[in-house]
């Protein structure tokens, strides 16, 4: 019983979302996404979602990495 | 006074005495083979044309392969054929253009063409000139050096292509008359030998004959008496023989050691069958049934000589000959063949289906159908020859209007949150990449040669027919089997092929879509209010330049998985970046677990339906809906006990069979939850009508780099990217 009042969907307006629990369902949508991709795509992907980011970004994470 | 002292010019010889490769470029080997499965059973000259692998190596003086561009056109491809039908040819001829071969080296000059128009011939001599490319064909005490900048080696060459269809004309043609001459007489000639007929095995190979097997002869005959009764319906013979187990019983022991059956007909439970469509076609069109057999063709004209009684007819003339006529459309005697026809309504040739020859699936082939009268067309997945002789088995259907609509407002949200995506794919294609280039190269130098070649022909034609008139003074025709209407035709054909190729080679090299589509940056702009304004082909083409990919696959009964690989201005110019959105269709695809209740699925009906839990009633009838279930239930007189709907929040159309494809995507309970609850409200937005059967869930934002960058996320995707990127590279 437990598991299907955590599985059952709610009705719900999604404006009525607080902003956080609308990034949790967008981040929620978007690992879905990658995995419906399949292996192939979804690496393709992610090297996509790289060149996406900011290049100030990309130094900041660099200098992370050699710390 | 002063003297110029100058050396006479000694026209240097073709045969050389060693091989001296340009370097700088890379040496090219073109190994070809005529005859289809030559590899093996001509091994030696398999094995000779491999050689010139070391041999290039030697001359290079170098022991890696780096530089020698190997174009292996394996068996089976004639050296008739042009660009148009040899990849590794045109291959290797886009690479003369890029600069990149500086020498060809052949085991003989045949293998490059055996070309009667020397279309094939200028074209190829043309470009290396053009790129200073030397063709080299080793000789047992030298090399033969073919330098197309000087004229005497191209008339060489060109000689030596003359010899190698003269090769054609003679030889191949003697062989074919010497084969023809003997199986006029009766003989076995080679080849196959359709049943029921067979070989006497106890005969001198020279003077062996075929006979009819007269077991089998029977059946043949059945075959096309039924062809007959079924009104020359193909399907519904094919239906017929599908019934059988075979056609033709193996033989027994005693009989094989007196004939020997030489078939490629299907072998399936102890007997020979027809097994697919076309062979069946060719079955019911074969002359040598009627006791003809074939001797050749008529030099002058063309035709196909036919010498009747030879051998024993299997099937009476008046029998064969209006079953060969209703296939070919004429009569043996060339009346044409009449019979009324009931077609039934057609695909619209025109159909309004943006992603008509663009949609693809891994599951099958997609086809786009409709019917004119109701307008409304669908996508179809087809397994072509599954089930059945020439069947066609569809696996589902989608209808195309709702896709179409869902990928239209995708490439809308797309253009509008970024306003200048039209700048982009503007700039993309000015900077059009130099890919295709070479090839249109190649082709463009191969039509302008077709089209000679067409023209002399064409000369021909007319000096064959001038000041020649009829009784009724009209101008004389050549028969549409003379040898140069033949000629004429296959060269049109040529043609036809190398234009497509070219017009496929320009949308590859990124042509600019105005150059095709008016106004084409216009409609981007303007997606909304003018794209519905273009004519349906112009719709397709337009989606044709903006996606790179669109493939469709079922998951379950109501979901499929849609994705969309983007041209790249389109997301982000320096990577692809592939859509993929969930789609719910209404209607769940029609298969026995969905339509039809088993007893257990009963039985656990009446056990569970009054009291258990609506996701443990779905789970254990994965293929039903809690609508199918309340209809079913009611049938069955069993009434659900209490209220339960507060847990009962699945819509009455989603199944279980949804839910656990669903699943294999969301790696932890929050993430099921998320796309259980999604998959609930698409289900009750998707009504059933024309436009509204397909609700659609796109998985990624719209705009990718905001979504990544902000704050509560980035952290999330670095770690995800920084396993996966490394996976990627």
């Amino acid at each position: 019983m437990s598991e299907e009042s955590s599985t059952q969907p709610t009705k719900h307006n999604p404006s009525n979302l607080s902003q956080d629990a609308r990034n949790e369902k967008q981040l929620s949508l978007f690992f879905i996404g990658l995995e419906m991709l399949g292996e192939k795509k979804k690496a393709r992907f992610l090297l996509y979602l790289l060149s996406l980011k900011k290049p100030d970004q990309q130094n900041q994470e660099t200098k992370k990495d050699e710390l | 006074m002063s003297y110029k002292i100058v050396q006479p010019n000694h026209p240097q010889s073709l045969f050389q005495q060693s091989a001296q490769l340009d370097k700088t470029r890379n040496t090219a080997i073109l190994i070809r083979q005529s005859r289809r499965g030559s590899d093996k059973t001509h091994i030696e000259g398999r094995m000779l044309q491999e050689s010139l692998i070391p041999f290039v190596q030697l001359a290079r003086e170098e022991e890696t392969l780096e530089h020698i561009h190997i174009f292996d056109e394996g068996s089976g491809v004639s050296g008739t054929k042009g660009v148009d039908r040899r990849k590794k040819l045109k291959s290797m001829m886009e690479e003369m253009v890029d600069n990149l071969i500086g020498d060809i080296v052949l085991a003989r000059p045949d293998r490059l063409f055996r070309d009667k128009h020397f279309s094939n011939v200028s074209a190829f001599t043309e470009l290396a000139e053009k790129m200073k490319v030397k063709v080299i064909v080793p000789k047992e005490r030298g090399v033969l050096v073919y330098d197309f900048t000087k004229y005497e080696d191209l008339k060489e060459f060109q000689r030596a292509m003359q010899e190698a269809y003269a090769y054609i004309d003679t030889q191949i043609g003697y062989m074919n008359r010497a084969r023809a001459f003997k199986v006029a007489k009766g003989y076995y000639g080679g080849g196959n030998i359709i049943l029921p007929y067979v070989l006497l095995r106890d005969m001198p190979k020279e003077q062996q004959v075929i006979v009819v097997y007269d077991p089998w002869k029977e059946q043949a005959l059945d075959l096309f008496t039924k062809f007959q009764e079924f009104n020359f319906q193909t399907s519904r013979l094919a239906r017929y023989i599908e019934e059988k187990p075979y056609l033709f019983k193996c033989m027994d022991e005693s009989h094989l050691e007196e004939y020997q059956v030489v078939t490629t007909m299907s072998k399936a439970n102890g007997g020979y069958t027809i097994a697919t469509m076309e062979s069946l076609r060719r079955y019911l069109k074969n002359l040598t049934l009627a006791g003809f057999v074939k001797a050749g063709k008529e030099v002058a004209t063309g035709e196909i000589i036919l010498i009747p009684n030879v051998i024993d007819a299997v099937v009476p003339l008046e029998l064969f000959d209006p079953c060969f006529a209703s296939l070919t459309g004429e009569h043996l005697d060339g009346t044409p063949f009449e019979r009324k026809r009931h077609f039934k309504g057609g695909a619209n040739e025109n159909v309004d289906a943006i992603l008509h020859g663009l949609l693809s699936s891994d599951e099958g082939d997609i086809g786009v159908f409709a019917n004119a009268d109701i307008d409304y067309p669908i996508y179809d997945l087809r397994n072509y020859n599954k089930g059945g002789i020439g069947k066609t088995e569809t696996l589902w259907s989608i209808a195309a209007r709702p896709v179409d609509r869902i990928v239209l407002d995708r490439l809308i949200a797309l253009a509008e949150y970024d306003n200048t995506l039209v700048d982009r794919v503007k700039q993309f294609f000015a900077e059009a990449h130099k890919e295709g280039e070479n090839s249109l190269v190649v082709l463009d130098t191969a039509i302008i040669k077709t089209q000679e070649a067409i023209q002399r022909v064409g000369r021909t034609i007319v000096k064959l027919t001038k000041g020649l008139f009829d009784e009724q003074g009209n101008p004389i025709e050549l028969a549409d089997n003379d040898p140069n209407i033949v000629e004429q035709r296959n060269l049109y054909m040529q043609l036809r092929r190398l234009q497509k190729q070219r017009d496929d080679a320009a949308r590859l090299s990124n042509e600019d879509p105005s150059a095709s589509i008016t106004n084409f940056y216009h409609v981007l702009s303007h997606l909304t209010t003018e794209f519905h304004k273009l004519p349906p082909q112009t719709k397709k083409d337009f989606m044709r330049r903006l996606i790179d990919e669109v493939k469709i696959q079922s998951i379950s009964p109501h979901l499929f998985l849609l994705h969309i690989t983007w041209i790249r201005p389109l997301t982000n110019e320096r990577a692809d970046r592939t859509d993929v959105a969930l789609l719910w269709r209404c209607t769940p695809t029609k298969s026995d677990e969905v339509n039809v209740w088993t007893p257990e699925e009963d039985d656990a009906l009446r056990a569970l339906y009054p009291n258990a839990p609506q996701l443990a009633l779905m789970q254990s009838i994965p293929y039903k809906t809690p609508g199918m279930m309340k209809n079913r239930a009611f049938h069955l007189g069993v009434r659900r006990e209490g209220k339960k709907y507060d847990s009962e929040r699945f819509s009455l159309t989603v199944m279980y069979a949804d839910l656990e494809a669903a699943n294999l995507f969301a790696k932890n309970d929050k993430d099921r939850n998320v796309l259980w609850n999604e998959i609930n409200t698409l289900s009750q937005q998707a009504k059933k009508g024309k436009d509204t059967n397909i609700t659609a869930l796109w998985l990624f934002a719209v705009d990718m780099g905001s979504f990544i960058q902000s704050h509560n996320v980035t952290d999330v995707v670095t770690a995800a990217l920084s396993g996966q990127a490394r996976l990627a590279t």
